[in-house]
């Protein structure tokens, strides 16, 4: 090569490189997903607008041709050295089969530049640039996109999330320049991650954007984001816009807003509840005028997934559980030493029986201390296909895994040590891992912390002092004239205690009311005065049957009680602030009735027993005392005696004072918030979800600590600000999830929506094309090279 | 190639059959002394060559009396003289020629030394020049059967070294050299000048040329292939190459349309051209190939 044709080939090389750059820009833009902004700047200026049209892996590794090019390219030029008598002949012939040095030098690098060019032209091509002309008219379209758990299963390649965002980009590279198109992912909530736009990049980046979840499935919320603009309610803006003084005859006719009409594409396997009419009451179609449910939303169903009973293979555990086992005498359980049977539900999903080896691992503070296994043999699914009826109806014929129920009878552990089940399938070989463990954690007694204020109560004393309820609860008492000291006020406000109860007395300012549930003994909470009007000999009944404070409470007609006092919402309110309760309708400083809800009345209609809300507390009133209010030696009623009184207490306890008594299980599915009710007291959370970062939550003005952030599978670690350690579990365990074979169909309401037919959508043949001739020429290069000199 | 490997250039048997053989001139020239053949100069030889008149001054031992008793004219009888005659061999020695097994330079010079050696038997004046890019070795005319060593000395002596300039040699030759009489030009011609030029100087003093064109069989039928880096030995030019097919063939028709040059080139001027390839054995080359060309009988 001589140097003047060296520099042609640095030139040659340099501006191929130059022309090369814009693209690469481009490519690296679209691969790292900042393309959005640029893309909206072009199609604004230039009506072009670019994104690849191949996935990423390829795109890189197409990018690694031109440099394998160049290297084969510098390989090729590493000759053998030979010596020859003359060149002499060789150069003629050379010479006679390139006519002259240029063209010489064209043949050396021709082929080079022309691969390195015809590479540029590709990668401009590989960018799909398209021009933003005119058309007739935009569609509208929305894609529903479901990443729920068993969008995680693998049946399709590498999943069917995966699938579904392919297909969904397929969508919209299709789509024309004008359609405008939105996302909407759905999972047991929906979110629209792209309004309507027609940018294809940010839709395209609104698919890409999707992450499996491990939630369950609900389309409800997805069909009413998605229906939203395409079938608009009348709103009251018409009858606000009417003037009050329309002529008769000569109405403003308001128009309603006119729906826009779109193509929903949903990609999902099917598996959500069947959507009822009633749930879809609420959708605007209905209102707007449609018969339909979906009103103008024409929905196209792509099952995510392989069709067919026979491909659905999948194993999960449904159910998991712990009971108390005490199979002798009740009265001898302890509540913090106890064995547990476990029971564990397997389900098979396959069309043919299924073995699976189940283990159960019992785990102390995270630390393996007994584990458990049984071989399982599960029974086939029994599957039926739908039938027509001979009056025209169909029906579903019953799809039932092949379950099996196993019970693990644990040997006796101290429950105060927060023990952690872990069961799980080992080589279930299925297409779906989400359900194969189940994790169950069992809560360690909670005890309620009980302030009782008022004067000495042989009755409630007698209670509390037992054993049975010094376990479940810590109890402490102050005298009524504590009530405005801060021996009461400070722990009032702090949120110390779980239950406050108020024998025959009460905090007057109502600002004094603590922050915890309370029971109040023959009074009542501010606003209200206890009234003076009294009830002689009342007999209580039931007016609300399956309150939490009267479980297991069969009997109270043989309760006999001397006296109540007459207590009416209304009426009994204190006069000082009746007239906050009386203000017009939109005066803010008007006050309203918190709900009240009569648990036991006496004949008449008249509240023996009521639970006010206050805030997110709930006051419970007793109109009438234990122990009479003068002399403090005379009981006030016969209740003591009956079995019902320490069941009512129990329940107060239960209810009011938040126990847990162990076997309570913390779990919930992903996605759920978990609600957290800790002994009062406890002011910080600290949260360690699985293979995540932990979470602090403070106390609020609730008694119980709300976490949201459940969507992983496994054990959540609760570390709490007095140093002890709680867990809780976030689990699957949803039969609808676990059966992974898509549907063939969905319902919506009364109408059924098949699986769409394979469109025939226009593959990007030339693509392919174009990278055979990519190949092609390459191949001829080398065999050229291989016929002809240099 | 070292001296001790290559072959002897001559052995007995085949000097046996040279002695047999003598070079033709087709050209008579002048010689510098009585030699063994005929001379166009007129001399004292018994073949009968011409009359001429006598004038004043003529040998009167060559007047023809017999023609003056019948004609009573005085006329001089002419006889052609016999002469030796100049054989020039001039033997490349260019780096090029050390190719081929055998080498091209050896194959040349055991050429070399069969034509001084028939040269030599018949008392002709052989003279030996080795030119690469000018007139590297020579060795001054020697006569006799005796010289023979001489000869042979000197051919082994030759050493390949230099690269080709035909012009400039050929050109310093005909200046030089005196005599006319036979040129054996031993050479591959891989001259990047050409051989034009240098030809037409041999050619102008009307030499009695012989071409020897030797090329090895490499040269000839190339068995080279893939991808290489050509180096000429002599000026270390390189050519980069892509050996297959087409080239090999563009090669040889090359190499065909060189040698056709080279003999059209010799036949309109005269000159002899005899193409070789180090596989033909230079026996048969001298013994049969010469002497159909007529340089030798």
């Amino acid at each position: 090569m001589t140097i003047q044709s060296r520099r042609w080939f640095l030139i040659a090389l340099t501006a191929v490189f130059v022309l090369s750059l814009p693209a690469l820009i481009l490519c690296f833009m679209a691969l790292t997903g900042t393309d959005a902004d640029f893309n909206e700047w072009l199609q604004q200026n230039f009506k072009v607008t670019f994104s690849l049209v191949l996935p990423p892996l390829p795109t890189i590794l197409l990018l690694l041709i031109p440099p394998l090019i160049i290297l084969l390219y510098f390989l090729k030029l590493k000759r053998k050295p030979m010596q020859v008598p003359s060149t002499f002949l060789w150069k003629k012939a050379i010479e006679d089969l390139h006519v002259n040095s240029l063209f010489q030098w064209l043949r050396q690098n021709i082929l080079l530049l022309l691969q390195l060019l015809l590479f540029v032209a590709f990668l401009y091509s590989l960018l799909g640039f398209r021009y933003h002309g005119t058309s007739t008219r935009a569609n509208h379209y929305i894609l529903l996109i479901d990443n729920s758990a068993s969008m995680s299963a693998t049946d399709v390649s590498p999943s069917r999330l995966d699938w579904a965002k392919q297909e969904a980009l397929r969508e919209i590279d299709h789509a024309g320049d004008r359609d405008v198109g939105m996302v909407i992912v759905f999972n047991s909530k929906a979110t629209t991650l792209q309004g309507y736009t027609n940018n294809r990049a940010k839709l395209r980046d609104a698919v890409r954007s999707i992450e499996p979840t491990q939630r369950t499935t609900r389309i409800q919320e997805a069909l009413s984001l998605a229906e939203s603009l395409a079938n608009p309610v009348r709103t009251t803006e018409a009858q606000v816009m009417r003037p009050p003084d329309e002529i008769e005859g000569a109405e403003r006719e308001v128009l309603p807003p006119e729906g826009i009409k779109a193509r929903v594409h949903l990609f999902s396997d099917g598996r959500f509840a069947p959507v009822s009419d009633s749930v879809l009451a609420n959708l605007g179609s209905r209102e707007v005028g449609f018969a339909t449910a979906l009103g103008n939303l024409n929905l196209h169903y792509h099952p995510a997934g392989k069709p067919g009973v026979e491909h659905a293979n999948n194993l999960g555990i449904v159910m998991l559980n712990a009971l108390r086992y005490n199979p002798g005498d009740a009265k001898l359980a302890n509540l913090d030493v106890a064995r547990l049977q476990i029971l564990v539900r397997v389900a098979n999903y396959r069309p043919r029986p299924a073995q699976a080896k189940l283990r159960l691992d019992v785990l102390q503070n995270g630390k393996l201390i007994h584990p458990e296994q049984k071989l399982l043999q599960l029974p086939k699914r029994t599957f039926s296909q739908r039938k027509t009826l001979e009056d025209g109806s169909e029906v579903e014929e019953k799809d039932e895994p092949g379950e099996t129920t196993v019970t693990f009878l644990l040997p006796a552990f101290d429950l105060r040590g927060s023990l952690v089940l872990h069961a799980y399938l080992e080589n279930a070989n299925d297409d779906f891992d989400t359900d194969d463990a189940a994790w169950l954690a069992i809560g360690a007694v909670r005890k309620a912390k009980i302030l009782i204020v008022g004067p000495p109560n042989a009755i409630l004393e007698a209670f509390f002092e037992q054993e049975a309820a010094e376990r479940l609860a810590t109890v402490e008492r102050l005298s009524a004239a504590d009530l405005t000291k801060d021996a009461y006020l400070k722990r009032a406000r702090s949120g110390d205690v779980d239950l406050v109860i108020f024998d025959r007395c009460r905090p007057e300012p109502e600002s004094d009311m603590p922050q915890a549930n309370t029971l109040f003994i023959d009074d009542v909470p501010p606003p209200w005065r206890r009234g003076t009007e009294p009830v002689k000999n009342p007999f209580l009944l039931v007016s609300k049957k399956d309150h939490p404070l009267l479980r297991w409470i069969t009997t109270l007609y043989d309760v006999g009680i001397a006296e109540a006092f007459l207590f009416h919402p209304e009426k009994s309110l204190d006069p000082k602030l009746k007239p906050d309760f009386d203000l017009p309708e939109g005066d803010p400083k008007r006050r309203t009735l918190p709900p009240l809800t009569r648990i036991l009345e006496a004949g008449g209609g008249v509240p023996m027993m009521l639970a006010i809300q206050r805030g997110s507390y709930t006051d419970v009133v007793l109109t009438f005392p234990f122990v009479n209010r003068e002399i403090p030696a005379q009981v006030a009623t016969n209740w003591y005696r009956e079995p019902s009184l320490p069941l009512f207490f129990r329940n107060v306890l239960y209810m009011l004072g938040n126990v847990d008594d162990a076997v309570r299980v913390l779990s919930a599915q992903p996605g759920e918030p978990m609600i957290l009710r800790p002994e009062a007291g406890i002011q910080k959370l600290t949260i360690h979800p699985p293979g995540g970062s932990r979470t602090t939550l403070e106390r609020g003005p609730r008694p119980e600590f709300t976490h949201a952030d459940t969507d992983k599978i496994g054990v959540y670690k609760v570390e709490r600000d007095d140093g002890a350690t709680r867990w809780f579990t976030v689990n699957l365990l949803d039969s609808g999830e676990s059966n992974i074979q898509p549907r063939d169909e969905i319902a919506i309401g009364s109408e059924r929506v098949a699986a769409g037919e394979e469109r025939p959508q226009p593959r990007d043949l030339w693509k392919w094309i174009l990278v055979a001739a990519v190949l092609l020429l390459l191949v001829e290069w080398q065999v050229y090279n291989r016929r002809v000199a240099v | 190639m070292p001296a001790t490997q290559t072959p002897p250039l001559l052995d007995p048997q085949f000097l046996a059959r040279l002695e047999q053989l003598e070079l033709v001139s087709r050209k008579i020239f002048l010689g510098l002394m009585k030699g063994e053949r005929r001379s166009k100069r007129k001399g004292q030889s018994v073949e009968f060559a011409d009359y001429r008149n006598y004038v004043k001054g003529d040998d009167l031992r060559f007047l023809d009396w017999n023609l003056y008793a019948r004609l009573d004219r005085l006329f001089i009888r002419l006889f052609m003289e016999e002469e030796d005659l100049h054989l020039y061999l001039l033997v490349d020695n260019s780096l090029s020629m050390d190719f081929g097994t055998p080498t091209k330079l050896h194959y040349a010079k055991q050429v070399a030394a069969a034509l001084a050696f028939v040269g030599l038997v018949n008392m002709d004046r052989v003279a030996v020049e080795a030119f690469s890019e000018r007139l590297t070795q020579s060795m001054p005319a020697a006569r006799g059967r005796r010289s023979l060593w001489r000869v042979l000395d000197f051919l082994n002596k030759v050493e390949p070294g230099g690269s080709s300039n035909l012009r400039e040699a050929l050109r310093t030759f005909s200046l030089k050299s005196s005599g006319k009489g036979i040129v054996i030009l031993l050479s591959d011609f891989m001259d990047k000048g050409g051989y034009e030029d240098a030809l037409r100087y041999l050619v102008a003093r009307q030499y009695d040329i012989y071409l020897i064109h030797v090329l090895s069989q490499e040269e000839i039928e190339p068995e080279l292939m893939g991808d290489l880096k050509l180096i000429d030995v002599e000026d270390f030019d390189e050519a980069e190459v892509t050996v297959g097919g087409p080239l090999i063939k563009k090669y040889k028709q090359n190499l065909a349309a060189y040698r056709a040059a080279l003999q059209d080139f010799c036949l309109k001027r005269g000159v002899t051209y005899l193409f070789t390839s180090n596989q033909v054995p230079f026996d048969r080359l001298v013994l049969t190939y010469l002497r159909q060309r007529g340089l030798v009988k």
